[in-house]
C-alpha cells in the first residue's frame, strides 16, 4: 500500500499565541493526543510536535485516505477555536512539501528567530516522545532522523547561526574578541536596571567569574545582587572597584558616569590590562573618547545594534543557502520515499487490472449456460494471459533503474491514469 | 635541473599552496583547501630540511653563505618554529603569513643560488655553525613576534573601528596576541644575546677581536639594546598592547634593515660573507 505524508499544524506564523498555548495544553499529554489521532483520524504513523512557536503532527497514512479534514477538525476542537476561525490559523500541507516543512523546521528556517538552536533539541525530544509510543512507523522514523541531519549539516555548511542576534550576546562576543577566555573576569555592573541584569546573565552564562552590582539606590543593588550571587555597590563608591573590573556594563540613568581621563588612570593602575566598557545606558554613561585609550575598549548601544542588525542581514544571507542544502536533502528524501511506492503501485496495478478481469469475465459467464467447469477456468487462464502480458512492460519499467526524476514522474502518470489509491 | 635546484622548487610549490589554503581559510567558511594548508606547510618543510641537509652534508656548513642562502635558511626555521607551535597555539593567521614569506625565501633561493658554494675558510670555524644557528633562531623568533604584533594591531583596529563583519571572527583575540608577542621577545632575546657572544668568540678567533667596531657590530649592538629595553619595559614597565605592538615591529624592521644592509650592501663586510650578526 502507497504512502502519503502529511503535515497539520499551527505555529507562530499562522495563529496568536492564545490559540498556541490552549493548543498545546490540550496537546501536552502526549500520548492521549496521538492514540486520539489514530482512532480519529485514521493514520498510521504520527508524530506530534509542540513547542511554544508551533503545534504541529506529521502523519504518514495510505494513499488516498486524505487524512487533512480530520486532522484540521481534531486541532480546531482541541485549541478551542470556533470551526470557521480554524481557517487560516491552521496550515496543510503534503508530500515534498510536508518533507521540505519538517527539514526546514528542524534547520530553524521557520524559527521566530531564523538559526535559533534549541528548536532541534526540542524536536529529537518529542520525536523520542512518539517514538517511545509506538506512534512513529518506519516512514516517519526516516523523516526525522533525516531532518535532523539536515539540520546538522545546515548548522555547520552555513553560517547561519554562527552570530550574535540580541545586544547582550553581541557583547559577549565582542569580548570574546578581546580577551582569551571570560573565565574568572570580573564584569562590574552599573545600574540594577532589566537591561543591565540582561547582560550580566549572558556574562555569567559564559563563566564570568565575579560581578558587581552598583546602583543609586542601594537596596536595588542588594536585591540584584543576591539574585546573582553578585557583589552590591553603592554607585558613589564604584570608582574605589572599577580597577578590578575586566568587562563594564553602564545601564545607569543620569548620564555619564566616567571620562577619558578617569579611566586612563585605571588603566595605569591595571598595568596595561585591556577593559572593556559596554554602554546600554541613554543617555550615555562612558565617554565615547575612552575609545581612544590604548587597552580600552568601548561600544555603545548604537554601535551593538548596529553588530547586530550587520548579524541578522548574514544570517538571511545564510538562510539563503540553508534552502538550497534543504532543497536538495528533499530531492534526496523524495526519491528513496518513491522507491518505497513502487511495490506497493505495481501490487495496486495489478489488482486493479485484475479486478477488472474478474469483474468483466463474471459477467460474461453468468450469460452463458451451456459452459462447462473446464472452459470456465480456461477463459479465467486466457484473461489472466492478457492481462499479465497487456502489464508485463509496465511493470518491468516501473521496476527498472530510471532516473529519479523520469521514475517519480511514471509512478504519478501510472497511478493518475489507473486512478490508483482513489477510492471514490 | 639540479637535485638541490628541484627540491626547491618542490618545496616552494608546496609552501604556495599554503599560501593559497590559509588565505582561502580566511576568506570564506568551511574554504574546501582550509585544512589542507598545515599539511602542504608541513610538506613543503620536509623538502626544505632535506635540501638543507643534504647541503649540510655535502658541504660541511650550513648554507647560508649567501644572502639567498642565509634567507632561506631562516625562513626554515620560521617554517618550523611556527609548526611546532601550530597545534597548541591554533594561529591560523599567522601560518598565513609564514607560508607566503617561505614560498618567496626558497624560490629565491632556488632561481639565485648556485649549486657549488665556496666555502671560505673563515667558515670552517666549529664556532660559525653555533653562531649562525643561534643568531638565525633568535631572528625566526622575533620575526613571529613581529607577525602577532601586526596581527594585534590589525584585530585592534577592527574592533576599534567597529569592523566586527568577517575578519575579526577569524583573527585570535586581543589578549592572546599580546601575550604571544611578549612570549616570543622571552624566547628571542636569550637567543641574540648567545648568538652575538657566539659571534664575537667567532671572530676573535678568526681575527684575533671580540669587536671590531665595524658596521655590522653597531647595528647589531642596536638591535640588541633595543630588544632589550623593549623585553624590560614589557616584563617590568607594564607595556602592553598597541604601544609595546608597535615597538615590536619597529625592533624587527630595525633588526631586517640591518641584515639586509649588511649583506646586500656590503656594508663593512670583512669576508663578503652573507652573515648577519
Amino acid at each position: 500500500m502507497s504512502r502519503e505524508l502529511t503535515v497539520v499544524g499551527l505555529s507562530h506564523h499562522t495563529a496568536p499565541v492564545e490559540v498556541r498555548e490552549r493548543l498545546a495544553a490540550a496537546a501536552a499529554d502526549a500520548e492521549a493526543f496521538l492514540r486520539r489521532l489514530v482512532a480519529d483520524c485514521g493514520v498510521d504513523e504520527a508524530v506530534l510536535l509542540s513547542t511554544c512557536n508551533r503545534i504541529e503532527v506529521v502523519t504518514c497514512s495510505k494513499a488516498g485516505h486524505d487524512p487533512r479534514q480530520a486532522l484540521t477538525r481534531l486541532m480546531v476542537e482541541l485549541s478551542g477555536i470556533g470551526a470557521h476561525d480554524g481557517d487560516g490559523l491552521l496550515f496543510a500541507m503534503q508530500g515534498r512539501e510536508a518533507v521540505r516543512h519538517v527539514f526546514r523546521v528542524a534547520s530553524s528556517l521557520d524559527s521566530m528567530i531564523v538559526g535559533e538552536p534549541q528548536i532541534l533539541g526540542q524536536m529529537k525530544q518529542q520525536f523520542e516522545v512518539s517514538s517511545s509510543l509506538e506512534a512513529a512507523g518506519p516512514v516517519l522514523v526516516r523523516v526525522f532522523h533525516k531532518s535532523f541531519s539536515v539540520a546538522k549539516r545546515v548548522r555547520t555548511e552555513t553560517g547561519i547561526a554562527s552570530r550574535s542576534v540580541s545586544v547582550a550576546a553581541t557583547a559577549v562576543d565582542l569580548a570574546s574578541r578581546i580577551f582569551e577566555t571570560l573565565d574568572g573576569r570580573v564584569v562590574m555592573l552599573l545600574g540594577a536596571g532589566d537591561t543591565g541584569e540582561t547582560a550580566a546573565r549572558h556574562f555569567m552564562a559564559a563563566n564570568v567569574g565575579q560581578i558587581m552590582v552598583a546602583n543609586r539606590t542601594f537596596e536595588t543593588a542588594v536585591d540584584l545582587a543576591r539574585e546573582l550571587s553578585a557583589t552590591a555597590l553603592p554607585l558613589e563608591r564604584f570608582r574605589q572597584y572599577l580597577p578590578l573590573a575586566d568587562l563594564v556594563v553602564g545601564s545607569a540613568g543620569g548620564g555619564q558616569l566616567l571620562d577619558a581621563e578617569d579611566v586612563r588612570e585605571v588603566l595605569r593602575e591595571r598595568r596595561g590590562r585591556p577593559m572593556f566598557f559596554i554602554d546600554l545606558a541613554v543617555p550615555r554613561n562612558f565617554d565615547p573618547a575612552i575609545n581612544q585609550l590604548d587597552g580600552a575598549y568601548l561600544y555603545d548601544i548604537d554601535d551593538l545594534a548596529a553588530v547586530v542588525e550587520d548579524n541578522l542581514g548574514e544570517r538571511r544571507r545564510e538562510a539563503v543557502r540553508a534552502e538550497t542544502i534543504v532543497e536538495a536533502e528533499v530531492d534526496q528524501f523524495w526519491q528513496w520515499f518513491e522507491k518505497l511506492q513502487v511495490v506497493p503501485t505495481i501490487v495496486e496495478l495489478r489488482e486493479y487490472a485484475d479486478s477488472i478481469r474478474r469483474g468483466e469475465v463474471e459477467k460474461t459467464l453468468a450469460k452463458m449456460q451451456a459452459i462447462s467447469e473446464e472452459d470456465r477456468e480456461r477463459i479465467h487462464q486466457m484473461t489472466r494471459a492478457i492481462v499479465n502480458k497487456l502489464l508485463h512492460h509496465p511493470t518491468a519499467v516501473l521496476k527498472g533503474e530510471g532516473s529519479p526524476t523520469e521514475e517519480s514522474r511514471l509512478l504519478s502518470a501510472v497511478r493518475r491514469l489507473f486512478r490508483l489509491g482513489d477510492d471514490t | 635541473m639540479h637535485t638541490h635546484t628541484l627540491m626547491l622548487f618542490v618545496a616552494s610549490a608546496c609552501y604556495i599552496g599554503a599560501s593559497l589554503c590559509y588565505g582561502a581559510s580566511f576568506s570564506r567558511r568551511e574554504a574546501p583547501g582550509a585544512r589542507l594548508a598545515p599539511w602542504l606547510l608541513a610538506l613543503g618543510f620536509g623538502i626544505h630540511t632535506l635540501d638543507i641537509v643534504r647541503d649540510v652534508v655535502s658541504a660541511g656548513v650550513l648554507p647560508v653563505a649567501t644572502f639567498a642562502g642565509g634567507f632561506s635558511f631562516f625562513a626554515w626555521l620560521v617554517v618550523g618554529i611556527y609548526l611546532g607551535l601550530q597545534a597548541r597555539l591554533s594561529l591560523a593567521v599567522v601560518g598565513a603569513l609564514v607560508s607566503p614569506l617561505a614560498f618567496l625565501a626558497v624560490t629565491l633561493d632556488a632561481i639565485v643560488r648556485g649549486d657549488d658554494v665556496a666555502v671560505p675558510q673563515a667558515l670552517r670555524s666549529p664556532w660559525l655553525p653555533v653562531h649562525v644557528t643561534l643568531a638565525f633562531l633568535g631572528n625566526a623568533v622575533f620575526a613571529l613576534a613581529f607577525a602577532v604584533s601586526a596581527v594585534y594591531l590589525l584585530q585592534e583596529n577592527l574592533i576599534k573601528s567597529r569592523h566586527t563583519a568577517g575578519l575579526i571572527r577569524r583573527l585570535p583575540p586581543l589578549e592572546k596576541l599580546d601575550r604571544l608577542s611578549a612570549g616570543f621577545l622571552m624566547w628571542g632575546f636569550p637567543l641574540l644575546t648567545l648568538g652575538i657572544v657566539s659571534g664575537g668568540v667567532w671572530s676573535a678567533n678568526s681575527t684575533g677581536h671580540f669587536w671590531t667596531g665595524e658596521p655590522r657590530e653597531i647595528l647589531a649592538a642596536l638591535t640588541w639594546l633595543l630588544y632589550a629595553g623593549l623585553l624590560q619595559l614589557r616584563l617590568l614597565g607594564g607595556l602592553h598592547g598597541r604601544r609595546a605592538a608597535r615597538w615590536t615591529i619597529v625592533a624587527f624592521s630595525l633588526l631586517l634593515t640591518s641584515y639586509v644592509a649588511v649583506n646586500l650592501l656590503r656594508l663593512g663586510t670583512r669576508h663578503g660573507l652573507g652573515l648577519a650578526g
